[in-house]
């Protein structure tokens, strides 16, 4: 997405929003970017993808069953850097979001982003940022107990990036998801913007006990601009998929890009359980960066929400 | 200066390192364009100079110098209304290699002040670290990374957004083998710290001085062979047209790049050990070869100050 022209940007060379292309396993993920004739300054956010939630548990009636893990969020790192000191050329991966789990599986983890001065290179000595120094740690299948939640993305270091000493950096770590329900207790919730991002990881889903009672998923609570997004309610609801700061938004890329409202994303909210018969709720989709919610247990257990894409912007002037 | 790369700046001044940096004539002097409203700075300090080759008699152990550590880099962006029209800068001078069975001296830390010859925590909007590079020891020792700076090194610092990365340690020089290596770009900057020397055997082997692994673009230096002198090492940033360093990077669009030094390969029987190569901007210098009489340390490179305004 290249936008040159939005009023709220100013003056700006260029505006330049990435998102996930291809497969962030292969080359064909890579996107170029070319840094404008005149550029003198260049700022870089990269913000790594969300962690798929766990599916939740598969069990008998009248058994115990825990719902799954939401999945972490991405790391953010930005590097503001005289044009000067990178080629005209720079090449972009922007990671993609985990898969949620299948019942009873744990999801799978978000990538992180690069940017090099050389395609297909992630090694320290080709690039000029990094969004984390690991990727989100998915969510943890449901069990007999609690899926474990995702670890967000640890902090990125300067030194895993050649050029970060050569302008102003700084890194955030991503955030951690929630665990799912255990027994007798719904998905725990996790807040939005809780940390030092206006991210989340993913709730988890909801338990049911040995009783067939069954519990709801975790939310992502209220925080800042952030509505409540409610977890899948008892019995077997969906978990919600995440909204968009832009109260006038559907699209969230879209509408951001052309809005004035701050940037904010969520993780998923958690599925809800079922008792004695029918599918879990299926936890809710992360937004960017953010974690899957994990899925609530129930005869069959629902499955995870899919992790967010990550997202690499690069402005100029 | 009218670079078109650089857009349309108000100012765009690079700074090399003038004069002796330890006194006045190293001052430099910087106006703030009148219509600034910001200024950003990248301040990079000089690397530590490579040590000597130990001397000694034939068929003894003998060990080559070690390489100078490379500077710690500072960047930082602050609101032109907090700076007066003036600044002073002092662009470090790299440590001077060491004569043969001699240490290197240490590096230096590049200032941004609002007082000519102050260098003083509550006159400086910024600096390159916390401390300087190491110069390497003539026991083969690598020389101390330079430290990365810290929020109460400049008064500056409070009133701006900054961020600064420690250099790297100087490659250690070989005892009885060959120098240590270093890696371009490991640590978080396009730089590198000196490579040691080689070492000489008791049974007067020799071996080669430490190289430069080549990573990212390309950026690789070889080590001396046994006797001979470290491969230089350069600043390039314009890797189409390796060259003068400093004048290709301000026509080119390359991304920039620095490497430290070569060590020096060492001598048996009889004779000088190599030298030590010099390093690019902001690396370490290279560490003599032993020998009967030890190559030379090289000098550290220099620092650097680059200050934008728009």
């Amino acid at each position: 997405m290249d936008i040159v022209n939005a009023p709220h940007l100013g003056s700006c060379l260029s505006f330049d929003v990435l998102t996930a292309q291809g497969s962030a396993g292969t080359t064909a993920g890579w996107q170029p970017w070319r840094k404008p004739p005149q550029a003198r300054m260049v700022f870089i956010l990269a913000l790594g993808a969300g962690a798929g939630g766990g599916g939740g548990f598969t069990r008998a009636s009248l058994a115990i069953g825990g719902g799954g893990g939401g999945g972490g969020s991405g790391g953010s790192a930005r590097l503001l850097i005289p044009g000067m000191f990178l080629p005209d050329e720079l090449y972009v991966l922007v990671g993609r979001g985990g898969l949620g789990g299948i019942a009873s599986g744990a999801g799978a983890a978000g990538t992180r982003s690069y940017v090099a001065v050389a395609s297909a290179q992630t090694a320290a000595a080709y690039l000029v940022l990094i969004s984390g120094a690991a990727d989100a740690a998915a969510g943890g299948a449901g069990t007999a107990a609690a899926g474990a939640l995702g670890a967000g993305s640890t902090i990125a270091t300067a030194a895993l990036a050649a050029y970060s000493g050569m302008g102003i950096w700084t890194a955030v770590a991503g955030i951690p998801g929630a665990a799912g329900g255990a027994a007798a207790i719904g998905g725990a919730s996790v807040g939005a913007s809780a940390g030092t991002l206006p991210m989340s990881g993913g709730a988890g889903g909801g338990g049911v006990s040995a009783a067939d009672v069954t519990f709801a998923g975790g939310a992502i609570g209220t925080a800042g601009l952030m509505p409540i997004i409610a977890g899948g309610v008892a019995v077997g609801g969906l978990g919600t998929s995440a909204l968009f700061g832009d109260p006038r938004g559907v699209d969230p890329l879209a509408m951001w890009c052309g809005s004035t409202a701050p940037f904010m994303s969520t993780g998923g909210s958690g599925g809800g359980a079922t008792g004695a018969s029918g599918t879990a709720g299926a936890g809710g989709a992360g937004g960017i960066g953010c974690g899957g919610g994990g899925g609530g247990s129930g005869v069959t257990g629902g499955a995870g929400g899919r992790g967010g894409d990550g997202l690499v912007l690069i402005v100029t002037w | 200066m009218n670079l078109p790369h650089l857009g349309c700046a108000l100012g765009a001044t690079i700074f090399s390192a003038q004069g002796d940096a330890s006194t006045s004539a190293g001052r430099q002097i910087w106006a703030r364009p009148a219509n600034a409203r910001m200024v950003f700075f990248c301040l990079i300090g000089s690397g530590g100079g490579g040590a000597g080759g130990a001397s000694g008699a034939s068929l003894t152990l003998r060990a080559g110098g070690g390489g100078g550590g490379s500077a710690a880099i500072t960047c930082s962006m602050i609101p032109a209304i907090f700076l007066p029209d003036k600044l002073f800068v002092v662009v470090a001078r790299g440590g001077a290699g060491g004569a043969g069975n001699a240490s290197g001296s240490a590096g230096g830390l590049s200032y941004v002040s609002v007082a000519f010859a102050d260098s003083t925590v509550p006159a400086l909007v910024a600096t390159s670290g916390g401390g300087g590079a190491g110069g390497g020891l003539v026991a083969g020792t690598g020389g101390a990374a330079g430290a990365a700076a810290a929020g109460a090194g400049a008064v500056g610092f409070g009133l701006s957004i900054w961020s600064s990365v420690v250099g790297v340690i100087g490659s250690a020089g070989g005892s009885g083998a060959a120098g240590a290596t270093a890696n371009w770009g490991a640590a978080g900057l396009p730089t590198s710290p000196g490579c040691g020397g080689g070492g000489a055997s008791a049974a007067n082997a020799t071996f080669a001085g430490g190289s430069i692994t080549v990573g990212g673009l390309g950026l690789g230096v070889a080590g001396g062979a046994a006797g001979s002198v470290g491969g230089q090492g350069v600043t390039r940033i314009d890797l189409r047209a390796p060259g003068d360093a400093l004048a290709l990077s301000l026509a080119s669009t390359a991304p920039f790049a620095s490497v430290g030094g070569g060590g020096g390969g060492s001598v048996g029987a009889a004779g000088t050990g190599g030298a030590g190569a010099p390093g690019g901007i902001g690396c370490g210098g290279g560490g003599g070869g032993a020998g009967v009489t030890g190559g030379a340390g090289a000098p550290g490179g220099d620092g650097l100050v680059l200050i934008w305004s728009w």
